[in-house]
């Protein structure tokens, strides 16, 4: 048995001609409804779905810098992010297909973890461009604002129909008490499409950073980060 | 209609005797778990078996065998042992030492015959960790993980299937292995004629004919395919595959791409399609603002 967690998530396959044009993609539906899917099917609270022109990217930007992330991406413990992904100037930017009210959000107006959420799949293209720990000092430490542990990739992910079950994958581990970070890298890493996964934890301690990549799952929910000192990182390449 | 670029091409179809192989059932059973992992002696005092909709399952204590209904693919994890840092590991060994190891273990356990597969990379688990005073990361390296390609007559098998993958901890010792093997039961029809390279590049246009900006082709490998763990598969047949990254249309600050791959089946008497056709856009009842 684990506690029931509140689960949402974004996610866009199709965008327009226009200023927020990126190409499209095929199976970001498949990753985050999967997720969203397996984790109800064991019991979590499905809170949200938003999908194509429906994920907003006031959703995860601070009301701080005008966004509404209390109201929805803030407003659960588990949210999964499937979509494309680019990181320059150590900001991570993510792509939408309609601008509410930017076509892009960064990193930089996020404060992930201010209010409820704990854990953030970015499961989209450059979490960090590579495995400087200066590099993901400076891309994480800023936005992680009481965030237990974000999940991502390192340089490029994939859109394939030999990946399509990696929501589904991670939500039946996730959702059923294994431990997260262990759980992402096995299902995110691919030998046949050289996918690079890294799994991120935040502690006011080194120790506790260390506890939470090694060992934390969903069970972990009523234990807050107080502070982000460490991140405690792990990765496959 | 995008701007695609062929970084790695092949000229012609490889000089290579290829068939189209019926490949067995799956043979995935609650008994054929436990064989498995009594073969294996793991050891504890209860063990349980399970199942359900895509596998059995056979727990020894920390140890879990998982067997997949659909493709009788197998993985083993030593839960206590399988990717966790025990807070000392450093391993500093090269990819030779790590492929002979592995090696070792496979012929051990008797995963594979040797002359069935070839070394596809070795891989390193990293752990690190930083704070707010350093800003900069220590790392080390906690296992490693030899994935070994099938072989099927000498040719390579590509795709999610068709690998043996063998993880180990400092100590060399056998930490986990997946295996994605499905048995091959006859030839199904001899290969008529390779179609060549170019046609897989038309098909590649073809199907990706709909995206803007920039779609970078970066190689072309030709092998048999075979699909992953919670995948049926009937058949195994000769392939082109084009991995590729797909580049939007200009950002103002910086890039964003993906990657993706491109499959085609090579034989001209081939079974069907292996890329599977386009999705329909999937659509949602706008959101009220």
């Amino acid at each position: 048995m684990t506690v029931p967690v509140c689960v949402g998530v974004e996610w866009i396959d199709t965008f327009h001609p226009g200023a927020c044009n990126q190409n499209n993609l095929s199976y970001r539906d498949d990753h985050a409804e999967g997720f969203y899917n397996h984790m109800g099917s064991h019991g979590h609270f499905r809170i949200f779905d938003w999908g194509q022109d429906n994920a907003w990217e006031t959703d995860i930007r601070h009301p701080d810098f005008g966004g509404d992330s209390l109201s929805w991406s803030e407003n659960v413990d588990f949210y999964y992010f499937s979509d494309h992904g680019g990181n320059w100037s150590n900001v991570m930017h993510i792509a939408f297909a309609v601008a509410h009210t930017n076509c892009l959000g960064s990193s930089n107006t996020w404060k992930l973890g201010s209010r409820m959420m704990k854990w953030f799949v970015l499961d989209c293209c450059q979490a960090v461009l590579n495995t400087s720990g200066s590099h993901i000092w400076s891309v994480w430490s800023g936005p992680m604002r009481g965030l237990h542990m974000v999940f991502g990739f390192i340089g490029d992910g994939h859109d394939s129909w030999w990946n399509s079950s990696l929501g589904s994958d991670f939500g039946d581990d996730a959702g059923t008490g294994h431990a997260l970070a262990n759980s992402w890298l096995d299902h995110a890493y691919s030998w046949w499409l050289d996918d690079n996964p890294i799994a991120i934890a935040a502690g006011a301690t080194q120790s506790e950073a260390i506890n939470r990549r090694e060992y934390e799952s969903v069970n972990w929910f009523g234990w807050p980060v107080t502070a982000t000192n460490w991140l405690a990182w792990k990765y496959r390449t | 209609m995008p701007e695609v670029n062929f970084i790695k091409r092949l000229d012609s179809a490889p000089k290579v005797k290829t068939q189209i192989l019926a490949l067995g059932g799956p043979g995935a059973s609650a008994k054929a778990v436990r064989e498995l992992a009594q073969s294996l002696k793991l050891e504890a005092e209860a063990v349980t078996q399970a199942q359900d909709a895509t596998r059995f399952t056979y727990t020894a204590g920390q140890h879990v065998v998982s067997m997949f209904k659909a493709s009788g693919a197998v993985r083993y994890q030593d839960r206590s042992r399988w990717q966790v840092d025990d807070g000392k590991a450093n391993l500093k060994i090269s990819d030779a030492e790590a492929e002979k190891r592995a090696l070792e273990l496979v012929s051990a356990h008797k995963l594979a015959s040797p002359k069935e597969f070839q070394l596809l990379k070795v891989t390193r688990l990293t752990v690190g960790e930083a704070n707010s005073e350093t800003k900069r990361g220590s790392e080390r390296v906690i296992d490693m993980g030899v994935a070994f390609q099938r072989l099927v007559g000498g040719v390579p098998v590509d795709g999610p299937g068709g690998k043996l993958i063998v993880y180990m901890d400092r100590n060399g010792e056998l930490t986990g292995f997946d295996r994605i093997w499905r048995s091959v039961a006859k030839v199904r029809a001899p290969v008529r004629q390779l179609l060549p390279p170019k046609a897989a590049e038309e098909d590649l246009l073809r199907y990706w004919e709909q995206e803007t900006g920039r779609i970078d082709v970066l190689d072309m490998r030709f092998g048999y395919v075979e699909l992953g763990y919670r995948a049926r598969q009937a058949v195994l047949q000769p392939a082109y595959v084009m991995p590729l990254r797909i580049v939007s249309p200009g950002q103002r600050d910086g890039e964003i791409a993906i990657g993706s791959v491109h499959v085609f089946a090579a034989a001209s008497n081939a079974v069907g399609r292996l890329m599977p056709p386009p999705k329909k856009i999937v659509q949602q009842p706008a959101r009220a603002a």
